[in-house]
């Protein structure tokens, strides 16, 4: 009666996964440098798809609300992608290779995952800290532009007053939403199998003298 | 009965009545001895492997009355009402479709391989033949019996009578034992250390881990299995566990059955006639009789009653 132990993956809807991210209004265009940004955004999400599924121990899912900055030409805005995880749902832990590995493996498991959870959060905190730094970038760029602006409606220099740039409209960008990390909660791994105890007889065995 | 008779004794079951009493193992092997000598009395008396016993006597004139030792008289009446109670699915006179399967006398089911001749299907007409209740006649005064009119067999009920009888000669002395006969026993008091007897339930399959182990105390264990006793009749593989509505071997879709009870003879009873329940039925007749049954099916898989669950000691539920 001993049955083979597994986690069941349990990805039931009331899992807190955090929403995805908005996409801007298809009505409002993006920049091309935006869009190029986008792209490398992408790009970088597919590489660390490929990089997640080859982890064995690890399922990880971009967080959806990394895609929201947009980049200006000159802005030296941080093109590392950084990579949002969320922590393995319950049940998709790796599972219990037999009854008898035990209890040191079940625990090890527990704390993998929890490492896991930890170093999610840590990455997590830097999307953040990274979008609300790209969008203080925007804001002071968004400042300049419109001192150019004025300066040269007031006439400026002179000498490059007539290539006063076009005034660039910065589309608003959605708000980073906060990401909410689900609570995990350890797997529950049953005991392992013990051996038979010794008996002091046996039914059924019925044995025929010839 | 060819069964092989194991009776345990924890030592500090016998105790010696003063200095000059018998030890207590001397105690332990006198009350050991007593339960033999009973088991040998209802084989030479019930068994149907040998044709000059009384039963054997009986069943070569079933219509007429014999006078017959007090051992065989329980048997039959003890029989009677077994049939009674397991409304007719136990049934002795399933002796003439063993013996038309070839199994007329003591097989070599050790070796694994038992071939037997078999005789032209008898099974459906042999069995409308033995309609109706079995109502052997029975005269205490005298004991007396008249089986007819089909000649009976009472192996299983016999094993179960002689554990039970065993069973009640040791406790005149002892207060915990363990009487076993191939594989059917009763369990009285603490087994040695303290503590339930521990008792293994066979694996079907026949290997060393068991399928279970239940904690059993002053209750008997008893299993129907058909693991053992089966062989090819004329090339069809058969058992012994003959379905009286029959003819044929019963029990589809079950390996064995075993059942937790108070009495030897009765947890023998039931045993059979659950697993002739099929594994269609099983369940429900064990919930309706309130039994602690549990039943191996022919897929591997297993169940038991919740009263039977109150006895498992491994694995842990």
């Amino acid at each position: 009666m001993t049955t083979d132990q597994r986690l069941a993956v349990d990805h039931g809807a009331g899992a807190a996964v955090p929403n995805a991210a908005e996409a801007p209004p298809a009505d409002e265009l993006l920049p091309d440098e935006a869009l190029q940004w986008l792209d490398q955004v992408a790009q970088h999400r597919a590489k660390a798809s490929r990089g997640q599924l080859r982890s064995r121990a690890r399922r990880r899912m971009l967080a959806p609300a990394l895609v929201a900055a947009a980049v200006l030409g000159t802005a030296a805005l941080a093109d590392k992608f950084v990579q949002g995880s969320l922590p393995v749902p319950v049940g998709s832990a790796a599972p219990t290779t037999a009854p008898s590995s035990a209890p040191a493996g079940s625990t090890g498991s527990a704390a993998a995952l929890q490492a896991s959870v930890k170093a999610d959060t840590k990455a997590l905190s830097g999307v953040a800290r990274a979008l609300a730094a790209d969008k203080q970038a925007i804001a002071a760029l968004a400042r300049s532009q419109a001192q150019l602006a004025a300066a040269a409606a007031r006439g400026g220099d002179g000498g490059d007053a007539g290539a006063a740039p076009a005034p660039i409209s910065l589309p608003s960008l959605p708000s980073v939403p906060s990401v909410q990390l689900p609570s995990v909660a350890v797997p529950n791994v049953a005991a392992p199998a013990t051996p038979a105890p010794a008996v002091h007889a046996t039914t059924g065995a019925s044995v025929v003298l010839p | 009965m060819a069964t092989r008779v194991t009776v345990k004794v924890p030592l500090h079951s016998a105790v010696p009545a003063g200095p000059a009493a018998p030890s207590a193992a001397d105690l332990a092997a006198e009350a050991a001895q007593d339960a033999f000598d009973i088991f040998a009395e209802v084989d030479r008396t019930c068994t149907r492997f040998d044709p000059g016993s009384a039963l054997m006597r009986s069943n070569s004139h079933p219509d007429e009355w014999h006078r017959v030792p007090d051992a065989l008289y329980q048997a039959i009446a003890q029989a009677r009402h077994a049939h009674e109670l397991t409304g007719g699915l136990f049934d002795p006179r399933v002796l003439r479709h063993l013996v038309d399967l070839g199994y007329d006398r003591t097989l070599a089911f050790g070796s694994g391989r038992v071939c037997t001749p078999a005789r032209p299907d008898a099974g459906p007409q042999a069995a409308s033949a033995a309609k109706g209740a079995w109502q052997p006649g029975l005269r205490a005064a005298t004991s007396e019996v008249r089986i007819g009119p089909q000649p009976v067999d009472l192996g299983g009920i016999g094993k179960g009578l002689a554990v039970r009888w065993a069973a009640r000669a040791l406790s005149q002395r002892l207060s915990s034992y363990l009487v076993e006969a191939g594989g059917d026993m009763y369990c009285s008091g603490d087994a040695p250390g303290g503590g339930p007897w521990l008792v293994a339930v066979e694996s079907p399959s026949g290997t060393a881990e068991p399928l279970c182990v239940l904690a059993v105390r002053d209750r008997a264990v008893t299993t129907s299995s058909v693991r053992l006793r089966r062989w090819r009749a004329g090339g069809r593989l058969v058992h012994h566990l003959i379905d009286p509505r029959t003819g044929r071997p019963g029990g589809e879709g079950l390996v064995s059955v075993t059942v937790v009870g108070e009495d030897p003879a009765l947890c023998e009873v039931w045993s059979k006639a659950l697993f002739l329940h099929g594994a269609a039925g099983v369940r429900a007749e064990a919930g309706r009789q309130g039994l602690a049954a549990l039943w191996v099916l022919a897929d591997g898989g297993a169940a038991m009653t919740p009263q039977m669950k109150e006895h498992l000691h491994w694995p842990l539920p």
